[in-house]
C-alpha cells in the first residue's frame, strides 16, 4: 500500500501555503470587524457569549474587551500564519496559529460556519504531516533529501479527516429535496441571503439543478473512495472537490469555507502531477513513529464516534468525552443544509425612530445600500451584510440558542449611532425585525406573503420619545443615554 | 553623610528585604485564593466570568478570563507562584516582578469580591518595585555580580521616593478618611471595631470588655496614623524619626493581625515596612546576625560579570517621567476619595489610567467609622423538615451573636459574604444561592440573612435585626456609569 498510497512532499508543501494564505485571508476578513464582533463595545461582548460556550472551550481573546488587544492577538496570529506560510520552524508556528485559530473562534462561535471548523481541522492535521521539507525556510537550512513522498500517520489522519467530511455531510442531507425530488441545489440557491448574482442564471434551469443535486449527493457518498485509492484517482479527488466547492462559492456567498474546501485536498496531489504520468517513483520513506501511529488512531476513533454522535442530536455530544473535543477545537459537525435547505428566506430590518420624528433602517444604514425603511424585500439581499460574517450572525439571530444576542446587537447599534450624532439626529428607540418569506416550490411564481417577527425592541434612552405636538416647553435635562446602551453593568 | 544625601534614601539590603517579603506575600495571597480558585475564580463558583463587570474588566488583560476551568485557573495560579517565587530568590527581578505584578492584577481583576486592600497593596508595592534595585543584595543575580557588594549600601532614586510618599500617602489619607462620629467625636472606634463580628476575634472581644478605657487607643491610632507621614518625609533628624515609624508600624500591624481578621493586610504593611531600615539598623547586633545569616544563604560565585550595576540604579528621563506622572495620579485619586471614598468620581482619562496601572488605591480602613457588628445566617430546612442555620458550626438557628463569627469562614468567604450586602447585585446572589445549593443538595428552601447589631453612642449594641438578602431580598441599585 505504501508503494501506491503516499503524500508527495511538494503537495504538502502545497499544502501549507495554502493553509498559511486561507488563515491570513480569513484574519483579514474578520480585522475589518474587529471592534464589532471581538471587543465588549461590539455585538459580542464576553458576557453576552461566555454563557453560550462550553465549559472546556478557552480563549486568549477573552482575557481583554479592548479592541487594541485584540489588534495585538490579530497580529501575532498573522506573523504565526505567515511563518507558516514561508515554512519558517514550520511545525511550531503550525502549532501556534491552530492554537490562535482556536482561541478567535472560541473568542465568537456566533459568526462561525463550517468553513472554520473545516480549517482548523486541517491545521491540526497538519501538526502531523513534514509540511516544511519542501519550498520552505527551514528546507534551505537543512540537506536537502531525495525522497519526495512520505508515508506516515499523520497522512491516515488527513485523508481520513476529508472522508469524514463528506461523508457525514451526505448522511446528514437525508430531506426529500436531496433523496426524491432533487430540489435542494434550488432551495439553496433560493436563498437571496446567500445567492450570488449569478445564481439567478442556475434558478432558469431546473434540469441542471436536479442534475447538480444528485451529483453532490453522490459525490459526497463515494467521492471519498477516490482518496483510497492510486494516484490517478486521488488526482481526480482534488480536482473534483475543487470544483464543487468553486461551484459553491460561484452561487452562493460562503466567506472562506468555499476556498477552504476546494483547496484542503491539495496535500493528497499525487506525485505524477509533478514528475509527470510516465516516471517511476522511488519508495517512499515511512515515517516510523509508534507512538504517532498510536495517538493518530486514538484520535480518529474520537472523531469518528463524535461525528457519529452528530447525527443522532445534530451537536457534539459525547457525554463526558465530549470535553477533549472542546479543548481541542475536534468537535466538528458537517449538517450543512441538511436534512434539507431552509424553505424560507429572511432578511433584518431595523425600524429607528430618531428624536426629529425621523424613521429609517439602522442595519441598512451602515450595511445595506439605502437608508430608508421599507418592508420590501431587498433587491440583493445578500448585499445588505458586509461580509459572510455579518450573514451568519444575523441569521443565528433568529434562532432561540443565540437570543441572548439580539440585546448585544441592539446596544451595539444604539452605541455605534448615538455616540457619533448629536442632538435631533440621536436614535430614541429602535425594534429589529427579521422579515421572511416562504420559497415557492420549483416551477412556482412567488407570491408568498412577507411575515414579519419582532426580535428585539431598545430604548436608547432615558426618556420616551417626544411628540413634536407636546405643547410642554423643553425644561427637563438633556436625555441621557441608557448606561447598558453603554456598557452592560457598572463598575465595581 | 550629609542629609541632602541621606534623605529618602533606603538601604539597599533592605530593599533586598523586601523583595524577599514582598516575594514570600505574594505567594502567601495566592496560595490563600488558591484554595478557593472552584469557589472564586471558576465558572462553576459563585462568580462566572458571565457576570463580571466588563468596563472593569475591559480595562486589563486578565489571563484568568481565558477559561473557566478550575484546572486552568490553577495552572495559571501555579505559574503566578513560580514567577513569585523567581522574584523572592532574586532571579531576574524585573522581568518577574512585572509577570508577578501581571498575574497578581488579573487574579484580583477575575473576580475582587474574596479581595482585600491586602491585595491592592501588594499590587501597589509590586508595581512600585519595578523602580528599585531590589536584586543589589541576596539575590541570584547578585551571586553573579559580586562587584555589586561593593556599591554603597544607602541608595536614592525617583523609585525611593516614589515608595516612601506612596507609604505616606497611605497613612495621610488613611487618617483623613476616619471622619465619622466614632472616630473624631465620641472616641469610641476601637472599642467598636473590637465589637464588630466582621473582623473580630476572641483576643478583640476579650479587648473590647475594656470599654471606655480603650478611648485613648482611639486617639492614639488618629494621632500616630497622622504623624507617621511626617516621621516619613521629614528631613531632620530623619534616621531616628524613620527609626521610630518603623517601630510604631510594626507594633501597630502586628498587633492587628492578631487582633482582627483582616487577611494579610496587616501583615503586608508590619513586613512591608521593613524596607525602612536604615543603614544604622543594621549595623545593630540583630541587623548584623540578620545580614550574616543571609549573607550566608546567598553566598556563592559566579564568575559571569556582564553588567556592571543592576540596571535599575540608573533611571532613565523616560523612567522619570513615567514615575512622576505615577505619583501624581496617586495624589489626585487619593485627593478624590475624600472626604467620602463611594463619592469619588475620577474624570477620563484618569480613571482608566489608574484601572490599566492598577494604582487606584482608596485606604478606607475603618472609615468613615468602624464596621458594623454584622453576621450572616444561610437558614435551610433538611430532609425530615428541620430548620439549620448552615454557616453554624453546629448548625442550631438563633439570633445570639455567635463569638468571632467570621473565624468559621476563610478570608476569602468573609470578604466575599461582606460583599453581598454593600457591593454586589442580585445576580451575583443568584450565582451564590444556586452555587450554596449545588454543595448542600441535601438542604432545600436556602434563605440568605444578614443580622444586624448597632451601636448607641455609648458603644451599648442594639437588639439583632435580621435583614432577608436572598430570596426576596432587596434589590442592590448600583449607580450608573459616570
Amino acid at each position: 500500500m505504501k508503494s501506491w498510497w503516499s503524500l508527495d512532499l511538494r503537495s504538502l508543501a502545497l499544502f501549507r501555503i495554502v493553509l498559511g494564505l486561507l488563515v491570513l485571508l480569513d484574519l483579514a476578513i474578520r480585522l475589518t470587524d474587529l471592534r464589532a464582533f471581538y471587543t465588549d463595545w461590539g455585538a459580542c461582548p464576553r458576557d453576552l457569549i461566555l454563557p453560550l460556550c462550553e465549559k472546556e472551550q478557552w480563549s486568549l481573546h477573552m482575557a481583554s474587551g479592548q479592541a487594541w488587544f485584540e489588534l495585538l492577538l490579530f497580529a501575532l496570529h498573522g506573523y504565526f500564519a505567515g511563518c507558516l506560510l514561508v515554512g519558517y520552524k514550520t511545525r511550531r508556528n503550525n502549532a501556534l496559529t491552530w492554537l490562535m485559530l482556536l482561541s478567535l473562534h472560541n473568542r465568537n462561535p456566533a459568526i462561525l460556519d463550517s468553513g472554520d471548523q473545516y480549517l482548523r481541522m486541517m491545521l491540526f492535521w497538519g501538526l502531523f504531516l513534514p509540511l516544511g521539507r519542501r519550498w520552505s525556510l527551514d528546507a534551505r537550512s537543512q540537506p536537502a533529501s531525495p525522497d519526495q513522498r512520505w508515508f506516515g500517520p499523520g497522512m491516515v489522519g488527513y485523508a481520513l479527516q476529508l472522508t469524514l467530511v463528506y461523508t457525514f455531510a451526505a448522511t446528514f442531507h437525508s430531506g426529500p429535496c436531496w433523496r426524491q425530488d432533487g430540489t435542494a441545489v434550488y432551495l439553496a440557491l433560493s436563498l437571496d441571503q446567500l445567492a450570488t448574482p449569478r445564481a439567478a442564471w442556475l434558478l432558469a434551469h431546473p434540469q441542471l439543478m436536479q442534475t447538480l443535486t444528485f451529483l453532490t449527493l453522490g459525490f459526497e457518498f463515494l467521492g471519498p473512495l477516490l482518496i483510497w485509492l492510486p494516484a490517478p484517482f486521488r488526482f481526480l479527488w482534488c480536482l473534483s472537490v475543487a470544483a464543487m466547492h468553486l461551484g459553491f462559492g460561484t452561487f452562493l456567498h460562503l466567506g472562506v469555507f468555499a476556498l477552504t474546501g476546494a483547496f484542503s485536498s491539495v496535500g493528497l496531489l499525487p506525485s505524477q502531477v509533478w514528475d509527470g504520468w510516465k516516471t517511476t517513483s522511488p519508495p517512499p520513506e515511512v515515517a516510523r513513529s509508534g507512538w504517532q501511529w498510536t495517538l493518530v488512531a486514538l484520535l480518529l476513533v474520537y472523531l469518528w464516534l463524535g461525528n457519529r454522535a452528530t447525527l443522532r442530536s445534530n451537536e457534539w455530544s459525547l457525554g463526558p468525552w465530549s470535553a477533549p473535543g472542546y479543548l481541542l477545537g475536534l468537535d466538528q459537525y458537517w449538517g450543512v443544509f441538511s436534512p434539507s435547505p431552509p424553505e424560507s428566506d429572511g432578511w433584518i430590518v431595523v425600524d429607528a425612530h430618531r428624536f426629529d420624528q425621523q424613521h429609517f433602517d439602522l442595519f441598512a444604514h451602515y450595511f445595506g445600500e439605502h437608508t430608508e425603511l421599507t418592508w420590501e424585500k431587498p433587491r440583493y439581499v445578500a448585499s445588505t451584510y458586509p461580509n459572510a460574517r455579518w450573514r451568519k450572525f444575523m441569521l443565528n439571530l433568529e434562532t432561540d440558542g443565540w437570543a441572548s444576542l439580539r440585546e448585544g446587537l441592539a446596544r451595539y447599534l444604539s452605541r455605534r449611532w448615538n455616540t457619533s450624532h448629536s442632538s435631533d439626529e440621536l436614535v430614541a428607540d429602535f425594534q429589529i425585525y427579521y422579515l421572511t418569506r416562504a420559497t415557492p416550490p420549483q416551477g412556482q411564481p412567488q407570491n408568498s406573503p412577507i411575515e414579519k417577527h419582532l426580535l428585539w425592541t431598545h430604548q436608547c434612552f432615558d426618556v420616551p420619545l417626544r411628540s413634536p405636538d407636546d405643547p410642554r416647553p423643553v425644561n427637563r435635562p438633556a436625555p441621557q443615554l441608557l448606561w447598558h446602551s453603554v456598557m452592560k453593568r457598572t463598575d465595581y | 553623610m550629609s542629609v541632602r544625601d541621606s534623605w529618602l534614601s533606603l538601604d539597599l539590603r533592605s530593599l533586598a528585604l523586601f523583595r524577599m517579603l514582598l516575594g514570600g506575600l505574594v505567594m502567601a495571597d495566592l496560595l490563600q485564593h488558591l484554595s478557593g480558585v472552584e469557589a472564586f475564580f471558576s465558572d462553576q463558583g459563585v462568580l462566572p466570568r458571565s457576570l463580571l463587570r466588563l468596563p472593569l474588566a475591559s480595562q486589563w488583560l486578565c489571563a484568568f478570563m481565558g477559561s473557566g476551568q478550575v484546572w486552568v485557573q490553577v495552572c495559571w495560579m501555579g505559574v503566578a507562584l513560580l514567577c513569585a517565587g523567581c522574584f523572592l530568590v532574586g532571579n531576574q527581578v524585573r522581568l518577574m516582578g512585572f509577570w508577578t505584578w501581571f498575574f497578581l492584577a488579573s487574579l484580583h481583576v477575575r473576580d475582587s469580591l474574596p479581595g482585600d486592600r491586602g491585595c491592592m497593596l501588594l499590587e501597589i508595592m509590586l508595581f512600585w518595585s519595578f523602580f528599585l534595585p531590589l536584586e543589589a543584595r541576596w539575590s541570584w543575580s547578585s551571586r553573579r555580580h559580586p562587584h555589586w557588594r561593593e556599591l554603597p549600601q544607602r541608595f536614592r532614586s525617583a523609585g525611593t521616593v516614589a515608595l516612601i510618599l506612596q507609604l505616606a500617602l497611605l497613612y495621610a489619607y488613611t487618617t483623613a478618611l476616619k471622619n465619622g462620629g466614632a472616630w473624631v467625636l465620641r472616641f469610641n472606634a476601637v472599642e467598636v471595631a473590637l465589637r464588630s463580628a466582621q473582623v473580630s476575634t476572641p483576643y478583640s472581644e476579650w479587648l473590647a470588655t475594656l470599654g471606655s478605657r480603650l478611648t485613648p487607643v482611639t486617639i492614639l491610632v488618629l494621632v500616630f496614623e497622622g504623624l507617621l507621614p511626617l516621621l516619613l518625609l521629614s528631613p531632620l533628624a530623619h534616621e531616628r524619626l524613620r527609626w521610630l515609624a518603623l517601630l510604631l508600624l510594626l507594633t501597630f500591624h502586628l498587633h492587628n493581625s492578631v487582633c482582627f481578621h483582616l487577611g494579610i493586610f496587616p501583615l503586608s504593611n508590619a513586613l512591608l515596612s521593613l524596607v525602612l531600615l536604615t543603614p544604622g539598623a543594621w549595623e545593630t547586633r540583630p541587623g548584623q546576625a540578620l545580614s550574616r545569616f543571609l549573607d550566608a544563604l546567598w553566598q556563592g560565585s559566579s564568575p559571569t560579570l556582564t553588567t556592571p550595576f543592576p540596571p535599575a540604579y540608573r533611571l532613565g528621563k523616560t523612567s522619570l517621567a513615567w514615575i512622576s506622572v505615577c505619583l501624581a495620579y496617586c495624589f489626585y485619586c487619593n485627593h478624590m476619595t475624600c472626604p467620602d471614598p463611594d463619592q469619588a468620581r475620577l474624570v477620563e482619562p484618569l480613571r482608566s489610567f489608574g484601572k490599566f496601572t492598577r494604582l487606584e488605591q482608596r485606604w478606607d480602613l475603618f472609615s468613615p467609622g468602624p464596621p458594623n457588628d454584622l453576621w450572616f445566617r444561610l437558614l435551610a430546612q433538611d430532609e425530615r423538615g428541620t430548620e439549620v442555620d448552615l454557616l453554624r458550626p453546629d448548625r442550631t438557628v438563633t439570633l445570639d451573636r455567635p463569638s468571632a463569627p467570621m473565624g468559621t469562614v476563610s478570608h476569602g468567604w468573609q470578604m466575599f459574604l461582606l460583599n453581598t450586602v454593600y457591593r454586589t447585585d442580585l445576580d451575583v446572589l443568584r450565582q451564590l444561592m444556586d452555587y450554596w445549593q449545588r454543595h448542600y443538595p441535601q438542604y432545600h428552601h436556602l434563605r440568605y440573612q444578614v443580622v444586624r447589631r448597632y451601636f448607641d453612642p455609648q458603644g451599648r449594641p442594639g437588639p439583632p435585626e435580621v435583614e432577608q438578602l436572598w430570596p426576596n431580598g432587596r434589590v442592590i441599585q448600583l449607580p450608573d456609569r459616570p
